[in-house]
């Protein structure tokens, strides 16, 4: 009893003395909480002056709780992604502040290959679907090398370059669309759109609804682990990881590899990731390039990654619930009559659970002194 | 020739609305970047300042004139500003991404006082705002500038009458203020009756604000505040300089000048309100900041070249080159200059300091890190600063002694000259300050001169090796602790066996830094003390390697490769050979070890065993371990393991108040050839059972 006085009264520490796994999962529920509570004080205002109580707008919009899941996993998907392309890079101790400009370059690359146009009438479409996997990596990985090359041979921060060269992407691409034989026939400026077969290819086996593929589960999954092998498990992750924590170690002859190399590959990785959001965006839910195309999940994902300090599982986690809150928000925005643009609110309140999460595992956690 | 001409007219009528926002947020942005605060938020200031504005003017309510749209714009960007300060000083996230959020919030924000405010999605010409009513402003931006201009004049009189006075301006610098001043003023007498009839509303603010920040940036107490701010913030802040006021204020600047220009872009330009008003000025308004080197002059020249690309948009959009690559080409040109200069632009170091770990607090007064080292380890006693500090310690000094074996070196080394003088300045900070920690340093030789100046210092530190051994350590106010390799080695070693076997992965190894004798010492009575453990116990606990860091990557002269050496190497044993137990005798290097232990400790139960280095850390609050149910095994030797004993056990000392306590209760084992264990707290039982019989042995036994 008296111990348990010292820990609570003058160590401030709680009664009962919760494992790193335990503290993860309260860590983990109280961001998921706090995501629900966001979008409830964002809804309570316009659901105040609506005539539709929340039981009807929730069930109008949600027809069961799965579908609800299952749009909250449809949005998660491209914030995981955008958030693991920029921990690729926030591992290596660097910023790719230029996700949204790759992610438009992969997009737009996908949908002039995989779309209607005569040029690849030739091709099958699951191999043209594989082949804008190739190119939207591809494109994505290029705009990602060039930033990590100023950054490790012309000093140029990446920071800058990623932003500047991304705004100079989108509106390259969007000059582009102004072209008659990319613009779809008779409509605005937009690329064509993708044939269903093509898109097809994303929503096999054709189990879950509409709104949601599989692809949106198993491309995250799937991305995470391989990062997580390849960071974890891999010496060249070592490396990575190593110039991320300390830069100044980047002396190959010294410590037996180079740091320049480990930059200009955490960029191109970081690139190569956000490149695949945009084929995924694409492939599953766009099907064209529309015009003035802003997704907004390049700067979601890099507030992620920061908010879970690029931690992969944390990001996992933290996407899902930033795409339960979109899911919800967008759901609820539709019935309450609120102004979409609003439901930035609800992205910001749970990148701020995340951090906060975090922040209270890192101090809780058992190990916490680092 | 008259199409070029017109275009080139048009290009320079459209030109000063541009020049006049991005001169105000990159006058800003220059301030705070250069005391190291990262702004890439100015578009969410400018967004907040231009709604603020926007509802000021048109709510009913309130029905201010146009000056005061501007007055209120600029005290909503200064409170995002101060926003912006308080979260990544006082919540410690980083700038850039506090800055991304803002940008995400802002336009949310904005609508949604809109929408709650006004009732309405968005401003869409209806800010009729009374700005004729702008005697005041034009008063006051006039005097100011006419006060600049006899500021200058009589500063250009004093610089005559005192050549080669290191504070004067140079003439250059007088004649380009006055200048701007003039400018300024008469802007001001132009734009009198209505400030929207001809010239941005924003464009005198924009240009006085200019010229006084370019003023405070040359000279001053508050310009050399911020260039050491920027340059770096504890050696600011142990100079005196207020960081984090000095931040404070350049911030709040930097927010109420965005707010003001996007106040006086929706009042005096483009007369409405949406969520895209700001339209991207403000990533430009950072760009003219980068590509004029965060220096005023390229800053305002780089304003005007990107504010007449603002212009040539204008013009092109629904040309040959579409609307939207217009947009690209002042992005497009950043990039092209910062990948082909030449030379480096002078980027003030705090500002790239990103993902840097926050100011060290107040906690320490004083930290001291006297670094082990040879003549060619500046880097090892750099390390060990910066290490320090990030821990939250407060650089003092620095001092660098020799080495613990003869070893080849490019300088002569110690000379009794430089010992002195080191010793001199220890003694002299050991006064000013109350508590002072010494570590490593494994033959910083006699303190004598040390204890003579030291006068009336309370409480020192000292982890020294055998052979600093001198009738000083008798000093009652120094605590040092002893280093006996092959003595200390072989229990350790026993003990690790043990533990090994305990926790069901059989097998230690041994990692040290440079394969210095003493070290080799060490390893082998550790090797020795693994043999009597599996001897006596009939056990089989494996003794993986003596593994040296400087064997594996050649050379160890530099702390921080030496600790990413020992991460490697641990993170090899650990991961991939399965290895349970760590020994490190390898001091600058521990972190590394420490650190990959820990990663690895998520797979089972790994127990350090520690030497006498870190014991300082320990005392003073901050042990470099991982955490709070580790069992640490400190190994001390000779006269003063008893001493470090009682600082541990009792409620006296620094150490046992600044110990953290884990969820076991306590962290600490601290044993003994000689006297055995000190002191067992908080292990797991079977642990403690175990290793007290172990003690019980090795004290029957003598070793």
């Amino acid at each position: 009893m008296t111990n348990v006085f010292r820990r609570v009264l003058l160590n401030r520490l709680p009664p009962w003395l919760p494992s790193k796994s335990q503290t993860a999962v309260v860590a983990g529920l109280g961001q998921f909480v706090a995501t629900l509570l966001a979008v409830a004080a964002l809804a309570v205002p316009f659901a105040w002056t609506s005539d539709v109580t929340w039981g009807e707008a929730m069930s109008s919009e949600f027809s069961s709780p799965a579908s609800l899941l299952l749009r909250a996993l449809h949005y998660a998907a491209p914030l995981i992604l955008a958030g693991l392309a920029a921990a690729l890079a926030g591992q290596a101790g660097l910023i790719n502040a230029g996700i949204e400009g790759q992610l438009c370059l992969g997009a737009f690359v996908t949908a002039v290959w995989a779309g209607n146009y005569g040029f690849m009438s030739w091709c099958p479409d699951v191999l043209r679907t594989m082949l804008s996997l190739f190119l939207a990596i591809g494109f994505g990985a290029a705009l990602g090398f060039i930033c990590g090359w100023g950054r490790a041979r012309r000093n140029v921060h990446e920071v800058l370059s990623s932003l500047f060269l991304g705004f100079a992407a989108i509106y390259t691409i969007n000059a582009l669309l102004g072209f008659p034989m990319l613009r779809e026939a008779g409509g605005g400026a937009a690329t064509r759109e993708i044939s269903q077969t093509a898109s097809r290819f994303l929503r096999w086996p054709e189990l879950l609804s509409a709104r949601a593929t599989p692809a949106d589960f198993v491309l995250p999954c799937l991305l995470v682990s391989a990062a997580a092998w390849f960071l974890y498990r891999t010496y060249p992750g070592l490396w990575l990881r190593g110039v991320g924590v300390n830069p100044e170690a980047h002396d190959r002859q010294r410590v037996g590899w180079s740091g320049v190399r480990m930059q200009i590959l955490a960029l191109t990785l970081s690139g190569a990731v956000a490149g695949i959001v945009g084929w995924q965006y694409i492939l599953g839910d766009g099907r064209q390039y529309p015009d003035a195309f802003r997704p907004g999940y390049g700067w979601l994902g890099l507030g992620l990654a920061f908010a879970a300090r690029h931690k992969l599982g944390w990001i996992l986690w933290g996407g899902g619930c930033l795409g339960f809150a979109k899911a919800l928000a967008t759901g609820l925005s539709n019935r309450l009559s609120w102004p979409s643009e609003t439901a930035a609110l609800t992205d910001a309140a749970v990148l701020a659970a995340v951090f906060l999460a975090r922040r209270w595992y890192d101090r809780h956690k058992p190990w916490s002194n680092d | 020739m008259q199409a070029i001409c017109e275009f080139l007219a048009q290009v320079l009528a459209a030109a000063p609305n541009n020049f006049g926002f991005l001169l105000l947020a990159a006058t800003g942005a220059m301030l705070a970047e250069r005391s190291g605060l990262g702004v890439l938020c100015l578009e969410a200031f400018a967004t907040l300042g231009a709604v603020a504005a926007a509802c000021a003017v048109t709510h009913a309510g309130l029905n201010l004139g146009g000056e005061w749209g501007l007055a209120v714009g600029a005290v909503a960007g200064a409170m995002v500003g101060l926003l912006h300060w308080w979260v990544v000083r006082i919540g410690r996230v980083d700038a850039v991404v506090n800055a991304i959020v803002l940008n995400l919030l802002a336009p949310a924000v904005a609508l949604f006082v809109l929408k709650f405010g006004l009732n309405r999605e968005q401003i869409s010409r209806v800010i009729d705002a009374p700005l004729q009513s702008n005697a005041a402003v034009v008063w006051v931006i006039g005097c100011v500038a006419v006060a600049g201009m006899f500021f200058v004049a009589w500063a250009w009189h004093r610089n005559r009458s005192q050549r080669n006075s290191p504070q004067g301006l140079s003439p250059a610098m007088l004649l380009a203020v006055g200048l701007l001043l003039l400018v300024c003023a008469l802007l001001a007498w132009c734009g009198r009756g209505d400030l929207r009839a001809g010239l941005p509303v924003h464009l005198p603010f924009a240009v006085l604000l200019f010229a006084l920040a370019a003023l405070a940036l040359e000279r001053g107490k508050v310009s050399r505040w911020i260039a050491a701010v920027g340059k770096d913030a504890e050696e600011a802040a142990l100079a005196g300089v207020p960081v984090g006021q000095v931040r404070l204020v350049t911030g709040l600047l930097c927010g109420a000048m965005c707010g003001l220009a996007g106040a006086g872009l929706v009042l005096g330009h483009v007369n409405s309100f949406s969520k895209g008003v700001v339209a991207e000025r403000g990533y430009l308004a950072v760009a003219a900041v980068v590509l004029g080197g965060w220096r005023w002059r390229g800053v305002a020249l780089a304003c005007l070249v990107l504010s007449l690309f603002g212009g040539t948009q204008t013009q092109l959009q629904g040309g040959v080159l579409g609307t939207a690559l217009p947009f690209a080409l002042p992005y497009v040109a950043v990039v092209c200059y910062l990948f082909f200069r030449r030379g480096e632009i002078r980027v003030p170091r705090e500002l790239m300091r990103l993902l840097r770990e926050p100011l060290p607090s107040l906690k320490f007064r004083v930290g001291l890190i006297l670094a082990r080292g040879t003549a060619r380890d500046a880097s090892v006693n750099q390390y060990l600063l910066e290490w320090w500090q990030r821990k939250g310690g407060r650089l003092v000094a620095e001092g660098s002694d020799i080495p613990l074996e003869p070893v080849p070196v490019s300088k002569p080394l110690r000379t009794p000259e430089s010992l002195g003088r080191v010793q001199k300045h220890l003694a002299r900070l050991a006064r000013r300050h109350s508590h002072i920690v010494g570590v490593g340093s494994p033959m910083i030789g006699p303190f004598s001169e040390f204890a003579k100046q030291a006068g009336d210092w309370p409480r020192l530190a000292i982890i020294d090796g055998e052979d600093a051994m001198a009738d000083e350590w008798e000093e009652p106010r120094i605590h040092g602790l002893q280093f006996a390799e092959d003595q200390q080695g072989a229990p350790a070693g026993y003990l690790a066996a043990q533990a090994a076997t305990l926790i069901g992965k059989p097998s230690v190894v041994f990692l040290g830094g440079a394969p210095l004798p003493a070290v080799r010492r060490w390893a082998d009575g550790f090797r020795r003390g693994v043999q009597g453990y599996n001897r006596a116990n009939n056990s089989s606990s494996g003794f993986v390697a003596v593994s040296f860091f400087q064997d594996f990557v050649g050379q160890t002269d530099a702390g921080f490769l030496d600790e990413w050496a020992a991460r490697r190497l641990t993170e090899y044993f650990v991961e991939f050979r399965g290895v349970g137990i760590v020994c490190q005798a390898c001091g600058k290097a521990s972190r590394g070890v420490l650190d990959a232990v820990h990663k690895a400790r998520m797979k089972g139960h790994v127990v350090f065993v520690v030497s006498t280095d870190w014991a300082s850390e320990v005392k003073s609050g901050k042990p470099p371990f991982g955490g709070p149910d580790d069992a640490v095994l400190f190994v001390v030797e000779r006269r003063l393991e008893q001493r470090i004993a009682e600082w541990v056990n009792h409620d006296r000392g620094v150490a046992s108040r600044a110990l953290p306590r884990g969820p076991r209760g306590g962290n600490l084992l601290c044993c003994s050839a000689r006297t055995g264990w000190a002191h067992v707290r908080g292990l797991p039982a079977e642990l403690e059972d175990a290793w007290s019989k172990a003690a019980q042995e090795l004290k029957k036994n003598g070793r």
